[in-house]
């Protein structure tokens, strides 16, 4: 049930929130468990024990690890086989077994392995993280006692951020776990976030998905070689206001609730180089990476080697958890080889010229979405062939760019215009004005209006 | 919770909930009248949902008063009036899907025995040897291979299809009045047609410019709308009013292009075994004289019934490396008039 479909926003979302503040104040962690779990449910209702036995596992593990001390690496060893094995089992079996079967094709062995077909459980990508980094902090003694059945289910489940995160350690909410100050200010101001994120991604995102659609429909072999740069720059604009979208509506959700979720973003197309573009850009999972494997792998403290070999490691997989094919991996390669040779040679160049540094971002940013976006590499070699003029195209209709760009024009204008801070700057001056709450009444209708007529795309994000 | 008596410090919740309030006592209210033909899952959709829906189609709350409690028959179907791109029909059917299927449950059961008796008997397989009477010699076809320059007083009308054509078809020549959700039921009433850099109808735009040729596409976007019969009978008009404006021009109808086999399987309305139908019925529209029916589903089916599904993105349109198949088919299927 994603945030945007009327389903949650008339249904699930007003209902939970009518019990939630009926129970009494010292129950509401246990109403928010058994919603959160209902979310999931009507989400996913076979994955269900799933994420009941993660949950559970994890917990008598972490309860063993804070009573035997002793033991604690084993117990450490056995929940990241567990919690690995069963993201790896789920997401990434089937990409294992095509190359397999590949490389058997290759050495004409007979016997194929069986393809098996599974859909990727709701969320798991994002809260196997987030018990992975639970587990690892009680095992760094950063959590102790505090860690109730209780609380740990709720961090884990909390509908707020189980389909698309933000992934958010259990430090970080720990507090707000065991005590909560609701005033029907947070309810006010959490409505504001869900309406900005509702509008970002309704009103602006989906439509300029519609032009990655158009480009698709006429078949990457055909496109124009402006066209094709027009397409990767809408598909850039799409992923941003998508999930940027998506995770204002998490935090306001969650706002609402009584939480502060983390901020995803920080106007990561405002930034000079890769390396400071990933730190702006989802940037709880770059946390994550950054917490519990490039400084655990030893980060820059060993010499240039190690940095290279540590800054790979993460970047490998970071693209595999985006997705299971091989153009996430190439995509994970590219980054790191434009962060090392940034650290290496040109970011200080980059740091200084502000010109230099938008014509880069702006040349590399839509090269690197492409590769994420498209999963064949034969018809990724194509897109990119056109975007390069090196692929000689199948019936290209040279002035096709013409036609899309007057039609998308506004939407571009928007969508470039919220990768500003100018936006945010003056909704913090002027949201509690009466034009600022009218405005985002009326940003709310237009999108339920879009939502009504079925124009909806799914989450981006959703699979991972 | 304080802060209760502090408007300022929840108005937007306020105006929210009372919106929603406002828009479901509408949709309530207009239950039997403006929005009858509106069902929501009322488990999953509010009931407001219909009020916004009906504003997209042109059915405002205000009708509550001026309608009496069956309302008139939407005429316009303007879901499927696209601005965005060739993309934008099959979205437009998504969104009018629900709305169509009751409208076609209900017209299936009207019609549900005419059909049956009509239907097992009259393959499309019958229906082409009836076209071809036994008696003439089989050999002998009305169409002849052409060249490009047999479609430069060509004029192309159609939907997203055929704007899809006026784009990759490489032929600078044939005019197209084509656009995006284009109907049997709104051919005349948009405005499609540009002559001389001025947009207007294709009714004025033919009575203005003088075709050789004219080549009709339209079908897909109301499949889910009428009957067969009712669209047979509606093309045979806008058949007859396009004779009326060019009574000198060759008419071809083009039979409605398929969809993949993945998208026919899986939709109700938009398959390929309803698209037979019709163009079962408009290919009985012909005369082989100055009205001939060709079908371009021929050589771009494949074993499947459908188009491949390499040739689709969005299993509704060909993806622009495909288009040859269908300008080669037009190449082949020209008709030359005996002077």
């Amino acid at each position: 049930m994603a945030f945007s479909s009327l389903e949650f926003i008339f249904r699930f979302f007003p209902a939970f929130l009518a019990l939630y503040y009926l129970a009494p104040y010292k129950h509401r962690n246990k109403v928010l468990l058994i919603g959160s779990l209902c979310f999931y449910a009507l989400g996913d209702f076979r994955y269900l024990p799933l994420i009941l036995a993660s949950v559970g596992i994890n917990y008598l593990i972490v309860r063993q690890m804070i009573r035997h001390r002793d033991h604690e690496k084993i117990w450490l060893l056995l929940s990241l086989v567990y919690n690995i094995g069963t993201l790896f089992f789920f997401k990434y079996s089937n990409f294992l077994i095509e190359n397999i079967n590949a490389i058997a094709q290759v050495f004409h062995w007979e016997k194929e392995l069986p393809v098996l077909n599974l859909s990727l459980p709701l969320g798991i990508s994002f809260y196997t993280f987030q018990v992975i980094s639970c587990v690892i902090d009680v095992y760094r003694k950063e959590i102790g006692e505090e860690l109730t059945f209780l609380n740990f289910a709720t961090y884990v489940t909390m509908f707020p951020k189980i389909l698309s995160g933000p992934i958010t350690s259990y430090g970080e909410i720990s507090e707000e776990l065991s005590v909560r100050k609701y005033i029907i200010f947070k309810l006010e101001i959490g409505l504001r976030y869900f309406i900005l994120g509702l509008g970002m991604k309704v009103l602006v995102a989906d439509r300029i998905g519609l032009l990655w659609n158009d480009i698709q429909t006429i078949g990457f072999q055909s496109i124009s070689t402006p066209l094709a740069w027009l397409g990767s720059l809408a598909y850039s604009l799409q992923i941003y206001l998508d999930f940027q979208g998506y995770s204002l509506m998490a935090i306001g959700v969650g706002r609402m609730l009584g939480f502060h979720l983390p901020a995803n973003f920080n106007h990561p197309y405002m930034s000079k180089s890769i390396t400071e573009f990933w730190r702006r850009w989802h940037m709880t999972l770059g946390m994550w990476f950054r917490s519990y494997v490039y400084i655990p792998l030893g980060g820059n403290r060993y010499g240039l080697k190690r940095l290279a070999a540590n800054l790979f490691a993460v970047w490998i997989l970071t693209g595999l958890w985006h997705g299971a094919s091989w153009n996430f991996v190439l995509w994970g390669i590219l980054l790191f080889l434009l962060i090392l040779l940034e650290k290496l040679f040109y970011k200080p160049l980059l740091d200084r010229s502000k010109i230099l540094a938008r014509l880069y971002m702006l040349f590399v940013i839509p090269v690197t979405w492409i590769i994420f976006a498209v999963n064949h590499l034969k018809d990724l070699m194509i897109y990119l062939g056109r975007m390069f003029g090196i692929y000689q195209g199948v019936n290209v209709n040279p002035n096709d760019y013409v036609r899309y760009f007057s039609q998308y024009k506004w939407i571009f204008l928007i969508g470039g215009f919220l990768c500003f801070p100018y936006g945010k700057r003056i909704f913090n001056r002027f949201q509690n004005s009466w034009a600022c709450t009218l405005f985002l009444l009326a940003i709310f209708w237009y999108s339920v209006y879009f939502i009504s007529n079925g124009a909806n795309n799914p989450f981006l994000y959703f699979k991972f | 919770m304080k802060h209760l008596g502090d408007f300022k410090r929840y108005r937007l919740l306020a105006l929210v909930l009372l919106s929603s309030l406002a828009l479901s006592l509408i949709g309530f209210a207009g239950k039997n009248t403006v929005y009858a033909d509106d069902t929501v899952d009322i488990l999953k959709a509010p009931q407001l949902m219909v009020v916004l829906e009906g504003l997209k189609q042109g059915r405002y709350p205000w009708g509550i008063l001026t309608l009496g409690v069956r309302p008139a028959e939407v005429s316009e179907n303007p879901g499927l009036i696209g601005e965005t791109g060739i993309t934008k029909e099959t979205e437009g059917t998504k969104e009018t899907e629900a709305m169509k299927e009751s409208e076609a449950l209900k017209e299936s059961e009207d019609n549900s025995q005419e059909n049956q008796a009509v239907e097992p008997e009259q393959t499309e397989a019958s229906v082409e040897e009836e076209k071809s009477p036994p008696s003439e010699v089989p050999n002998k076809s009305p169409f002849t291979r052409v060249d490009e320059s047999y479609f430069d007083d060509a004029l192309f009308i159609g939907d997203s299809r055929t704007v899809g054509l006026s784009q990759y078809s490489n032929w600078k020549n044939p005019a197209y009045y084509a656009d995006v959700g284009l109907t049997v039921y709104s051919v005349f009433d948009k405005k499609v047609a540009t002559v001389n850099g001025e947009t207007m109808t294709i009714d004025q735009a033919l009575k203005r410019q003088k075709f050789g040729k004219i080549y009709i596409m339209l079908g897909i976007n109301e499949l889910g709308r009428g009957t067969t019969e009712t669209f047979a009978k509606k093309y045979s008009e806008v058949i007859g009013r396009i004779k009326e404006l060019q009574p000198d021009a060759i008419i071809f109808i083009e039979g409605i292009m398929g969809v993949s086999k993945k998208k026919s399987d899986s939709d109700p309305i938009f398959n390929n075994r309803n698209i037979q139908e019709r163009n079962a019925a408009i290919q009985s529209l012909a005369d082989d004289t100055s009205l001939f029916y060709i079908d371009v589903n021929q050589v771009i089916m494949d074993g499947t019934g459908g188009i491949p599904s390499d040739y689709t993105f969005d299993n509704v349109h060909l993806k622009a490396a495909y288009y040859k198949i269908w300008t080669e088919f037009l190449m082949d299927h020209g008709v030359i008039r005996k002077p």
